[in-house]
């Protein structure tokens, strides 16, 4: 892809930055050629991904290198976006929000600087994949465990730093002390580790005065370099209960059923629930199974759920730890389904000296190959109540606004205690413009739609961030106001991640909302 | 077909000889498994669309004699389908060419 330049940048002065970076990292780790922009691009970009095209990468390897990299940025006032593995897939993959922002890529710092088994954590750099933790915890034996993502592709603490998740909940809670270098260069660490010699950095959370760990997590504040981040311990036995539901708007009294069990940790994971389309997406195409341009019909649904065997949802509900506590849960939560559905579930008892963990796959990624070419998706992910009634209203909005825009409905629904996070698949062809068109119309409806409630998206794709940052308006945005203040106070020139999550900094405010 | 290209290697590993294909067999093997084995070896989503699209004979990369270098390459960085793009840091060049010379061991050179 041709460069494209940071808006108002000049191209001279664009040179003069290339070549100091090129003295801090040496050349080869300036990647600008026009091959090496295409690999940063999004590979599910609305789009061509012009509108998040980077103007080149570059990649520091040490602290002291990124520290010398932000110096050059501030000098030429070059935007950069810092990434740690960039497989944001869904969200943004590897792109910048504003075109001509060079990509800061972490991945050269990748070491596992710490784990300790006894009190259950970790200390990972931004290049550490989930391949690799998973990797280092089984061959030492240690029985830790951290929560991995559908894709596993990515970097556990760029994972993190986007509030992703799993059955385990919200990776940034496990976040205990961070690394940072602020956009002028300076090296700070947070909490306990703002001690010269701060012995209980990861594993007491918020040290002396304002805990800072949350600011740097979906935000352009500053660069994370270390975090600490807190290990699951592996437990003795797990049971995984198998759920079908016949129809749609079961997921009403399930919500409801579940809830107070997750709340007092009964259920102690997340609780899963998806559509039949989730279980057929990565083994079949859609042309498999219907042609039409329209949303799958309710016949065709019915075919699939009855040559899989599939409930319109499916489910698990995981009860975790030492095996006779796990027996008094297993009871609990059969008996607060069997009360609505006059029935038991059957389940599965996992023994962890046993069977080792599964780790990492990659395996969803096969979603994207659902309406064939060029694939990919984009995730819309309010947060709802854990109330059924709550649950259901959401549910079927959104299914009618799928529908209406000729798009197969495709989600999974993820209860924690007090809240259901709904992350509902925008599935594409990336060669079929109209299809795409109707895409991104569909998810500027959802996002009005999911408002109007009083819901708000968890994390948001690059196309859609100021969208977004837009519903969180309580008295005229002081929010985003009160953001913006403290990104103008730390990054005077703007040049750390411009527009990450609706933070525009004063050089490119008026940058906002143009995608 | 694929009993001839293991017996073709087992007779260059056997033979002492120190090819380029052979000396970068550990390394290649290895790096593949890491950097490609994820969607490329029995399960994966690359060895489905492939099946889909060229049949089960041409599916498993690892086992075909017919792909180039230059192929590989370009895939590699300009992605192909639902195969996303590798960056110059996840893969470097370098390690791209083993890569490639591991996926051409028994099969055609440029
Ligand atoms: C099919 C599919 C399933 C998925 N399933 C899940 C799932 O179950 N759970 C889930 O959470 N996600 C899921 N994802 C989304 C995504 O792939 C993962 O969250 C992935 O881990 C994110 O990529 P990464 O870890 O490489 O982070 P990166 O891409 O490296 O980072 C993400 C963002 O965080 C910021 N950032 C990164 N590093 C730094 C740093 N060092 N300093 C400051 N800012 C930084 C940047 O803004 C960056 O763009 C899924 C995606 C797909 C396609
Ligand atoms: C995230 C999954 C994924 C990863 C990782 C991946 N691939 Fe692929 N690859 C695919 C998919 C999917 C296809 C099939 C695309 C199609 O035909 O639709 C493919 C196709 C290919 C092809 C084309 C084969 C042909 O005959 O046309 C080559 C070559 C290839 N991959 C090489 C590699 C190499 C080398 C690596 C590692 C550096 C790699 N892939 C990593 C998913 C992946």
């Amino acid at each position: 892809m041709r460069l494209i330049l940071p808006p108002g940048m000049k191209a001279a002065a664009f040179d003069r930055a290339r070549q100091a970076l090129r003295r801090v990292v040496g050349a080869q780790w300036v990647l600008d050629t026009d091959e090496d922009r295409e690999t940063y691009i999004d590979p599910y970009a609305v789009g061509t991904g012009a509108a998040h095209a980077p103007s080149g990468a570059v990649a520091p390897a040490s602290v002291e290198e990124l520290q010398a990299v932000l110096r050059v940025a501030n000098e030429f006032r070059l935007p950069l976006w810092p990434i740690s593995r960039g497989k944001n897939l869904g969200y943004g993959g590897a792109s910048p929000r504003m075109p001509g922002t060079m990509v800061l890529d972490l991945g050269r710092l990748n070491r596992i600087l710490e784990v300790d088994e006894k009190l259950g954590y970790c200390v990972v750099e931004p290049g550490v994949g989930f391949f690799e933790l998973h990797e280092h915890l089984t061959k030492n034996r240690i029985a830790m465990e951290v929560g991995i993502p559908g894709n596993g592709w990515g970097s556990v603490l760029g994972n993190a730093l986007e509030r992703g998740f799993s059955f385990r909940g919200d990776h940034s809670e496990s976040i205990c002390g961070l690394e940072v270098v602020l956009p002028g260069g300076e090296l700070m660490r947070t909490g306990m580790g703002a001690m010269k010699n701060g012995v209980t950095w990861a594993t007491a959370r918020h040290g002396f005065g304002p805990s800072w760990d949350q600011a740097f997590v979906q935000s352009n504040f500053g660069v994370v370099t270390k975090m600490g981040l807190w290990l699951h311990p592996t437990p003795e036995e797990v049971i995984t209960l198998r759920v079908a539901l016949d129809q749609p708007d079961d997921i009403g009294w399930y919500m409801d059923a579940l809830a107070p069990l997750r709340l007092r940790g009964v259920v102690n994971g997340n609780v899963q629930l998806t559509t039949y389309m989730m279980t057929v997406i990565d083994s079949t195409q859609r042309a498999d199974w219907y042609q039409g341009r329209d949303s799958l019909p309710d016949s065709v649904i019915a075919r699939i759920r009855a040559e899989r065997g599939l409930g319109w949802w499916n489910g698990t509900v995981r009860v975790a730890g030492y095996a006779d506590v796990n027996e008094g849960n297993l009871k609990r939560v059969q008996a607060a389904l069997s009360k609505h559905s006059g029935r038991e579930y059957p389940f599965t008892r996992t023994l962890s000296a046993q069977t080792p963990s599964r780790g990492p796959t990659v395996g969803p990624l096969k979603v994207a190959n659902w309406y064939g070419g060029r694939g990919g998706h984009m995730s819309f992910s309010p947060v709802v109540p854990a109330v059924g009634s709550a649950v259901v209203a959401q549910f079927q909005r959104t299914r009618a606004r799928y529908i209406e825009h000729g798009i197969d409905y495709s989600s999974t629904w993820y209860l924690n205690g007090r809240t259901v996070t709904n992350i509902n698949l925008l599935l594409t062809n990336m060669d079929d413009a109209d299809l795409t068109a109707r895409g991104d119309r569909l998810f500027h409806a959802l996002v009005k739609d999911a408002a109007a409630a009083g819901y708000g998206e968890y994390r948001t794709h690059l196309s859609y961030m100021d969208e977004v940052a837009d519903t969180f308006s309580y008295n005229d945005h002081a929010l985003r106001r009160f953001n913006e203040r403290v990104k103008d106070a730390i990054d005077p020139n703007g040049i750390l991640a411009p527009g990450r999550n609706g933070i525009w900094p004063a050089a490119w405010r008026k940058e906002r909302g143009k995608v | 077909m694929r009993a001839m290209n293991l017996v073709a290697v087992a007779a260059v590993l056997m033979s002492g000889l120190s090819t380029a294909a052979a000396a970068a067999e550990p390394d290649g093997k290895a790096l593949y498994a890491r950097r490609c084995g994820i969607c490329h070896f029995a399960d994966g989503g690359g060895t489905w669309m492939l099946e889909r699209r060229l049949g089960k004979s041409q599916a498993l990369l690892e086992s075909r004699a017919d792909l180039q270098a230059p192929y590989i390459r370009l895939i590699a960085r300009r992605g192909l389908n639902g195969m996303p793009r590798f960056t110059r840091v996840e893969l470097p060049d370098s390690d791209l060419e083993i890569i490639a010379a591991y996926l051409t061991r028994s099969g055609p050179r440029p």
